[in-house]
């Protein structure tokens, strides 16, 4: 009884699937369905979460120009030039995306921190990182930048060079080739990089309360508030967490509707 | 003002070698100004990287290249002037129109890489596509043209600076036939007008005998033959040329013999030629001058080839007849049709080739 049994094993497997997609889909749905409209102006009226808000959204926004000044040319020489060892660069590079974050965070501290191993030379020029708003910076984009640099890298990876060339060869110096075809020609994976980072950065959690710490108005982004406010104030709590939840929902939704790559 | 080597006012003259992986080219260029000079080969005879060296994407391994006086090359100093620094304008096999500017933009882009602000570039554009009668193409993207307007905005881009030096690499390749005649007629009416020296690369026997002055065979890497089309024509030096040219080009040995002629040892068979040659040489025929018969033919005045059809394709009024002869001897012969009916040619028919003797040319 061949079709009786593919009818069982579509039904079997259809049943997991609306599980799967339960499982990670109720809380969400339990979030939003837990807030009202007007708990949620409420709750934007908090000092707690506007300085939350204001605080990720400079800080982010930092982290992605870090990302892009120094992301974008590592990107560039890991997709174009003869690198010994590349692979293993790579999967250095990569490794913050699957570290625990707190590592990460103890990781910077132990760099940059007041006696970390660079902590004295930045200190004697007058820099102190650690439980600063730079420090937010730095920890969201060691642990967010590798998402642009791999997406760049590989949009990067998949423009023919003849087009640089093409360019070159109608008198583009190397600068301007790379301005005005090669970015333009790899915009949709150098967007779908930012995309990602920006989602990474902004719930950015563990790396940030290990080495930046968490005093409000200077270090405490949203997922922090979130953190701190679940057992005192829940409506601010919720109201952040909602928030979270449609920016990275749009984000992911944005990459997902985005042109794929061209390949003329 | 001509350079050093100048032997010529102006023109391109150059001296390159490159060699990289399996690829050992060796060129030796000079073009006088307003010429089209011609690489033909076929793809991996080292045209594209000619081209690569010509345009300064690539850094000769030894030599030289200098054009209208100007050095672009010199190894024995370390010269090497970056594409952007030369005088150059570029068409490319597959247009390679960037897909994110419209053609118009497209055409502005050289100015815009020089400097130029985009207002005065992109008026300087649209004069250049109302010149190729293309100015209603300004405003549409590359993926919107088609083939044949694609390269006619290439090469709007391509001359838009007024280049000393066009360079052309299979301009003609990704176009349908009819387009290609029609792109070809208007592109061999446009160059040779001025000073600008042209080179174009192709594998195209058409495209060199439409633009070329002067062509220069390409095979791995090396120049195997350089000369006029009709030249080249004539005096096939490599079963490539022959076969491009249609000829029917042997080697074999020669001795003389009385009266100004030759006998030339072609593997197995002996020709007789009316002209003085000694020594290792080429033997040209043209297919139109080989005569086909099914019984031997009398008269000594003939060579006479046997051999077996392999293929007989038709072309306007004649019939292309391939034969196989003893010791691996292609010859092709051109009959009419009505001669190839009344043979009653087909694959595997014996016949007997014959030409005269004072229809071979012989050449070391």
């Amino acid at each position: 009884m061949k079709p009786l049994r593919a009818v069982l094993a579509r039904f079997v497997v259809g049943i997991a699937f609306g599980i799967a997609l339960a499982f990670l889909l109720l809380p969400l749905l339990a979030l939003v369905l837990h807030t009202t409209p007007g708990d949620l102006v409420a709750g934007l009226r908090s000092p707690v979460v506007l300085d939350a808000i204001r605080l990720s959204l400079i800080t982010t926004l930092g982290t992605l120009l870090l990302t892009l000044a120094f992301g974008l040319p590592a990107a560039w020489v890991l997709a174009r030039w003869r690198v010994p060892g590349r692979g293993l660069i790579e999967a250095a590079l990569a490794l913050p995306m699957v570290l625990p974050p707190v590592v990460a965070g103890v990781a910077l501290l132990v760099t940059v921190g007041a006696r970390g191993t660079m902590g004295p030379a930045l200190h004697a020029i007058g820099l102190r990182l650690p439980f600063t708003t730079l420090a937010v910076v730095l920890a969201q984009t060691f642990v967010a930048a590798p998402f642009f640099i791999t997406s760049a890298r590989a949009g990067f990876q998949a423009l023919d060079p003849g087009w640089e060339e093409a360019a070159r060869a109608l008198g583009a110096s190397r600068g301007y080739a790379f301005w005005r075809v090669v970015v333009p020609l790899t915009a949709p994976a150098l967007v779908a990089g930012l995309g990602l980072t920006w989602a990474r950065a902004l719930g950015e959690f563990g790396a940030t309360i290990t080495f930046a710490g968490n005093l409000m108005g200077v270090t405490q982004t949203m997922p922090l508030a979130v953190f701190v406010t679940a057992e005192s104030d829940l409506r601010s709590a919720i109201t952040l967490a909602v928030l979270l939840l449609v920016l990275a929902f749009t984000v992911l939704a944005a990459l997902r509707s985005a042109p794929l790559p061209a390949r003329a | 003002m001509a350079g050093p080597h100048g032997d010529l006012a102006g023109g391109l003259s150059g001296d390159l070698v490159y060699a990289a992986g399996a690829l050992n080219l060796r060129l030796s260029l000079r073009i006088p100004p307003g010429a089209t000079h011609v690489l033909l080969g076929e793809s991996g005879a080292g045209k594209t990287t000619a081209l690569r060296l010509l345009a300064g994407l690539l850094r000769p391994s030894e030599g030289r290249l200098e054009l209208d006086g100007a050095f672009y090359d010199d190894t024995t100093t370390g010269l090497h002037r970056p594409p952007e620094e030369r005088s150059i304008g570029i068409v490319f096999q597959q247009g390679r129109l960037f897909p994110h500017l419209s053609a118009l933009d497209n055409v502005a882009f050289p100015l815009r890489a020089a400097g130029r602000s985009a207002a005065p570039a992109r008026e300087r554009a649209a004069e250049w596509l109302r010149r190729f009668q293309i100015e209603e193409l300004a405003s549409r993207m590359p993926a919107d043209l088609s083939g044949g307007e694609s390269q006619r905005v290439a090469l709007a881009r391509a001359l838009v600076r007024e280049p000393a030096l066009l360079l052309l690499d299979e301009p003609m390749a990704a176009l349908d036939v009819r387009t290609r005649q029609a792109v070809r007629a208007e592109l061999a009416a446009l160059l040779g007008d001025r000073r600008r020296v042209t080179v174009l690369v192709t594998h195209d026997y058409l495209d060199a005998a439409v633009f070329a002055d002067q062509v220069q065979v390409l095979e791995r890497g090396s120049v195997v033959q350089e000369g006029t089309v009709q030249e080249l024509v004539e005096r096939p030096r490599s079963a490539y040329v022959a076969q491009l040219a249609g000829m029917n080009v042997l080697r074999g040995a020669a001795r003389m013999v009385e009266g100004g002629a030759c006998e030339v040892e072609v593997g197995a068979v002996r020709l007789r030629a009316a002209r003085e040659a000694e020594g290792p040489v080429f033997v040209a025929i043209a297919p139109a001058h080989v005569t086909l018969h099914r019984l031997q033919p009398e008269g000594s005045a003939r060579n006479v080839i046997e051999g077996v059809v392999t293929q007989a394709v038709p072309m306007a009024g004649r019939v292309r007849v391939t034969l196989a002869a003893a010791g691996g001897l292609v010859l092709v012969a051109e009959v009419t049709r009505q001669s190839s009916m009344e043979l009653d040619l087909e694959q595997g028919t014996a016949v007997f080739a014959s030409f005269k003797a004072t229809e071979i040319e012989v050449y070391r």
